[in-house]
């Protein structure tokens, strides 16, 4: 092969991978992203799992939140008002979660917007399935504020999307 | 005369696979690509029943399609079984129509009233005493349910939604 022939297709395939890495590159909304599927990783749950994995999970769960972190889940959980603080967090987390078997939490159409050098927005709907034959599925839309600190993404505020109006308004 | 040689196994393969003609084969494959992409991306989207809101009518794993262009000449109806976008269209409720814009419904001990009317469901096999007070539909607003009714109400997600929220009928 010709030695200019050689040259050039060694600068094509740098450009090639220089490409590919620029589109790869770790930006912020991949970061964020990345935050949001650990979260559904962390609340999945296999059947056989011990006590101490449990824990593990929650409490890795619950460090995705910032110290001040606010959840507004009130139109879909039997919860009476908005959870302050991640330890609130915890505490309902680890409640909860003795009583699920399994479950599998998925997050679909994570559109992520960031907002400021430590601020953004994620809009997703997360899925859960629960385990047996007929296991129940649930769906639910979460519009996220995330703030950045100490240079790692944390959730800041979450508040479920009502899907649908129901009397008595919104 | 002369006797052609037997011709190799893969040769019938190649001609059951590929076809006489290579490059027609390729060109039908391409087009049956495309067509199946601007079909199944943009016209139908194929879909699996995951909860069981929609019992009887669509049961647990069942396929189906949603049909985009449905509403493209045309408003929906009551009675038209819609899917419903969340914060996209990975995940879809799949509720029927029963309220339309602009009108008063309420459901008193299972029974749904528009305008104060019962309105017959003969897609209702079981039903729980569901009540919910009176409300108003929007001027762009439907009012969906599932056909399982004998589910408990606070467990079956329904209420009104916005019509850009609907993506399509279903088609089956």
């Amino acid at each position: 092969m010709n030695q200019g022939v050689r040259w050039l297709l060694v600068v094509l395939g740098v450009v090639g991978l220089g490409y590919l890495g620029w589109l790869n590159r770790p930006t912020e909304e991949r970061r964020i992203r990345k935050v949001i599927e650990g979260m559904a990783g962390d609340a999945t749950f296999t059947g056989g799992e011990g006590n101490i994995s449990r824990i593990a999970k929650i409490e890795s769960l619950g460090n995705r939140f910032a110290v001040d972190a606010e959840l507004h889940v009130d139109q879909v959980l039997p919860i009476e008002s908005a959870l302050t603080g991640r330890d609130a967090i915890k505490g309902l987390l680890m409640m909860g979660t003795p009583q699920i078997g399994s479950v599998e939490v998925k997050v679909h159409d994570v559109q992520v917007t960031v907002t400021g050098d430590t601020e953004a927005r994620v809009s997703m709907t997360a899925s859960a399935k629960t385990g047996g034959k007929r296991g129940d599925f649930t769906a639910q839309e979460f519009d996220i504020r995330m703030v950045k600190t100490e240079g790692k993404w944390l959730v800041r505020r979450v508040d479920a999307v009502a899907g649908f109006r129901r009397s008595g308004g919104r | 005369m002369a006797a052609s040689a037997p011709r190799p196994w893969w040769h019938y393969l190649w001609i059951g696979v590929i076809g006489r003609s290579p490059k027609r084969t390729a060109v039908r494959i391409a087009v049956y690509v495309v067509v199946a992409w601007g079909v199944f991306g943009y016209v139908l989207r194929p879909m699996r029943v995951a909860g069981i809101s929609m019992e009887p009518t669509y049961k647990l794993n069942q396929v189906n399609f949603i049909n985009r262009w449905s509403y493209l000449k045309r408003e929906p109806q009551r009675g038209d079984v819609v899917a419903v976008r969340m914060a996209g269209e990975s995940v879809l409720y799949l509720k029927r129509i029963i309220g339309l814009p602009g009108e008063r419904l309420r459901i008193r001990q299972g029974q749904v009233y528009i305008d104060d009317e019962p309105l017959r469901e003969e897609y209702v096999k079981n039903r729980a005493p569901w009540n919910e007070s009176e409300m108003e539909l929007g001027p762009d607003e439907y009012f969906l349910v599932g056909d399982n009714r004998g589910m408990a109400s606070r467990d079956h997600e329904h209420g009104a939604v916005r019509r850009s929220k609907i993506v399509g009928k279903v088609l089956l």
